[in-house]
C-alpha cells in the first residue's frame, strides 16, 4: 500500500524537476547545455532514492565504550528550495518523525532539534529547515556490550518535504555500524557536521526569565528578561521571531510585535488562533535572535514562559508589583 | 573605553525580523468565526456551473479543499474514505463542495475538465468540484491546508472549521484510529444538536495559492 502511494507521488517530483515543463523524452533540437542541465538532473534523480531528501545517520565516534555515549546525527541533505519540518509545522506540514531501531540493551535519549525557519508562500507559514539539517540524539551503550562487537545503530525516519509549489512524502530507514571498544573513543571523520550541529539547537543561557505577562482571546505576551551579559536591545528588536512547540497555538504567518519594557527586557505579543481556548498556563518554543556586536551572529534561545496570572489582568499586576 | 567595550562585548540582541511580507489568510481568518454566517462565494463547477453558498440554504454544507498531489489528500482519497463520507452524508441530504484553490503551475492544479476525469477515476461523490485557481475563495475562508474542512448548517452559519480527524498523519491506517471531527459535526447537526468540536488545527500540505 505505502509503495503505491509512493509511487504515485514520486511523478510530481519528477514533473518539479522539468521546471520548464518540458515533456520527459528529451527533445532533440534543444541547445546542448540545456540537455546536459537535464541528463544531469535525471540522473541525479536515478542515483538517489529520493533526489528530494538525501537521509544519512553520522556519529562522532566511530565506537563507544560498554556503558558510555556517542552522539549521532541524523542529517537530511534536502534539494535547493525544500524544507522539512520543526516538532510544531506551523500552518502546515508534519515534523520529521525518528524511530530508532537499537541493539538490545542500547537507548536513545531525547532528539534535539535545531533551530527552525519560518517559510511564508500565499500567506501560510511553516516552520522548519532547508539546507542540510541535522537532528541530534545521544546514544548509550549498556555496561554489557562486549568490546570487540559491532553494534547496529538504525533509524527509520518519514518526513514531508515541501517547496512552495508542491509536498512530497518520503521514507528511509538508515543505520551504520559502531564498534564496542574499551578504548577512548576517537572522532569520527563527521564529527565536525556534528559539532556544526550542536551550534544550531537552541542555547539555554543561565538566568534568562521568560513569563506570559497578559493573555485574552487575541493575543498572549512573553517577557523576556535576558541575563545581564546577554541583553535583548529592544530599539533594534523591530519583530520578533517566537516558535512555539504547541501546535495551533498562534498564528504562524502573522507578526509577532515586539517592545522594549523597563530593564532591557522585550515583551513580544504573540497572535493567538481561536483553536487553543482557554487560559494558557505555559508557553515552551525557541526565541530567535540576532546578536550584531562583535560580530553577527544568529541563534536560538529555549524559552519556557510560565503565566505569572489569569487572564488579561496579569501584566497590570505585574507592573504595579516592579 | 567603555562605551567601545561594551560595544564589543556584545550588547545588541534583535529578536530577527527575517520574514517578509505577511499574507492575508489570517486576517481574513478572523473574520471565519464559529456560530457566524459563513462568506458568500460563487465559483464554477468542471462543467462550467456556477455554484453559490446561498443556493444551498436549507441543507448542511461540508467545504472540503483539496490537491490530488498532497500525500494527505491521497491518505484520505486513496483509502476511498473522502468518496465514502460523501456518499454516505449525499444520502443524508448534505450537500459536500470539493474546493482546489492550487494555482496554476502548483501541486494540484488542474483544468476544468482536467479535474472532472480525476474525479471520475476516483469516484468522487461531492455534489459538486469546485475550481479555485485564484485562491479568492480559499483565502476568504482561510483555508490552509489540504484537506482543510469546513461544516456550515442549514441556516449558513459556520459550525466546523479545522481538520478532517485527529491523526495528522499521511499513513491510511491512522484513519481508523483518528477522531473523527467532520463525521461528528456532521452528525450532530443532522441530530439538530451543537457539535462538541468546533476548531481543531488543520493539517496536511499547504493550499499551494
Amino acid at each position: 500500500m505505502d509503495e503505491m502511494v509512493g509511487a504515485r507521488i514520486r511523478a510530481p517530483a519528477l514533473a518539479l524537476a522539468f521546471p520548464l515543463g518540458l515533456p520527459l523524452p528529451l527533445p532533440l533540437g534543444l541547445p546542448l547545455p540545456l540537455v546536459l542541465v537535464l541528463v544531469l538532473v535525471l540522473g541525479q534523480a536515478r542515483a538517489a532514492d529520493d533526489p528530494l531528501v538525501q537521509p544519512s545517520l553520522v556519529a562522532a565516534s566511530a565506537s563507544i565504550r560498554p556503558g558510555g555515549e556517542v552522539v549521532v546525527g541524523v542529517r537530511l541533505r534536502l534539494a535547493p528550495g525544500w524544507h522539512v519540518y520543526w516538532i510544531n509545522p506551523g500552518d502546515a506540514g508534519t515534523a520529521v518523525q525518528v524511530a530508532w531501531d537499537l541493539p538490545e540493551g542500547f537507548a536513545a535519549g531525547a532528539l534535539e532539534w535545531p533551530v527552525p525557519s519560518r517559510f511564508e508562500a500565499g500567506g501560510i507559514a511553516s516552520y522548519g529547515y532547508s539546507g542540510e539539517p541535522v537532528l541530534l540524539a545521544t546514544l548509550r551503550a549498556p555496561a554489557s556490550a562486549a568490546p570487540g562487537t559491532r553494534a547496529r545503530i538504525a533509524a527509520r525516519l518519514d518526513w514531508l518535504v515541501c517547496s512552495e509549489e508542491s509536498c512530497i512524502p518520503g521514507e528511509a530507514t538508515v543505520s551504520l555500524d559502531i564498534e564496542v571498544a574499551a578504548a577512548e573513543p576517537h572522532p569520527s571523520a563527521e564529527a565536525p557536521i556534528l559539532d556544526a550541529a550542536r551550534a544550531r539547537l537552541p542555547r539555554a543561557p543561565a538566568g534568562l526569565r521568560a513569563t506570559i505577562v497578559a493573555q485574552d482571546d487575541e493575543t498572549i505576551v512573553l517577557r523576556v528578561e535576558p541575563p545581564a551579559d546577554l541583553p535583548l536591545d529592544g530599539r533594534t528588536a523591530a519583530a520578533g521571531l517566537f516558535f512555539p512547540e504547541r501546535e495551533g497555538l498562534i498564528e504562524a504567518a502573522e507578526e509577532q510585535a515586539v517592545r522594549p519594557v523597563a530593564g532591557g527586557a522585550v515583551e513580544i505579543t504573540l497572535p493567538r488562533t481561536s483553536i487553543v481556548k482557554g487560559r494558557v498556563a505555559e508557553v515552551r518554543g525557541v526565541l530567535r535572535v540576532k546578536r550584531l556586536q562583535p560580530t553577527t551572529e544568529e541563534f536560538g534561545v529555549a524559552l519556557g514562559a510560565d503565566a505569572i496570572d489569569t487572564g488579561r489582568k496579569g501584566q497590570e499586576k505585574q507592573e504595579r508589583a516592579r | 573605553m567603555n562605551v567601545a567595550r561594551s560595544l564589543m562585548t556584545g550588547l545588541a540582541f534583535a529578536a530577527v525580523a527575517a520574514i517578509a511580507s505577511i499574507g492575508s489568510v489570517d486576517a481574513a481568518d478572523k473574520e471565519v468565526k464559529i456560530g457566524a454566517p459563513a462568506p458568500a462565494f460563487t465559483l464554477k463547477d468542471t462543467a462550467g456551473k456556477e455554484h453559490s453558498l446561498a443556493d444551498f440554504k436549507g441543507k448542511i454544507v461540508v467545504l472540503e479543499w483539496f490537491n490530488h498531489g498532497c500525500p494527505f489528500v491521497v491518505k484520505h482519497y486513496g483509502s476511498n474514505n473522502m468518496q465514502k463520507l460523501q456518499k454516505a452524508y449525499a444520502e443524508k441530504g448534505v450537500i459536500w463542495l470539493s474546493i482546489c484553490s492550487s494555482a496554476k503551475g502548483k501541486q494540484g492544479y488542474d483544468t476544468a475538465d482536467g479535474h472532472a476525469k480525476t474525479a471520475q477515476e476516483k469516484g468522487t461523490a461531492s455534489t459538486a468540484i469546485l475550481v479555485d485557481d485564484s485562491g479568492k475563495v480559499g483565502r476568504l475562508y482561510g483555508a490552509k491546508t489540504t484537506p482543510h474542512m469546513f461544516v456550515i448548517d442549514a441556516e449558513g452559519n459556520l459550525r466546523y472549521n479545522g481538520a478532517i480527524d485527529s491523526i495528522s498523519s499521511a499513513k491510511p491506517a491512522d484513519i481508523d484510529q483518528a477522531q473523527k471531527y467532520v463525521v461528528e459535526a456532521l452528525d450532530a447537526l443532522l441530530k439538530g444538536e451543537a457539535p462538541a468540536t468546533t476548531e481543531t488545527k488543520p493539517y496536511g500540505c499547504s493550499v499551494k495559492y
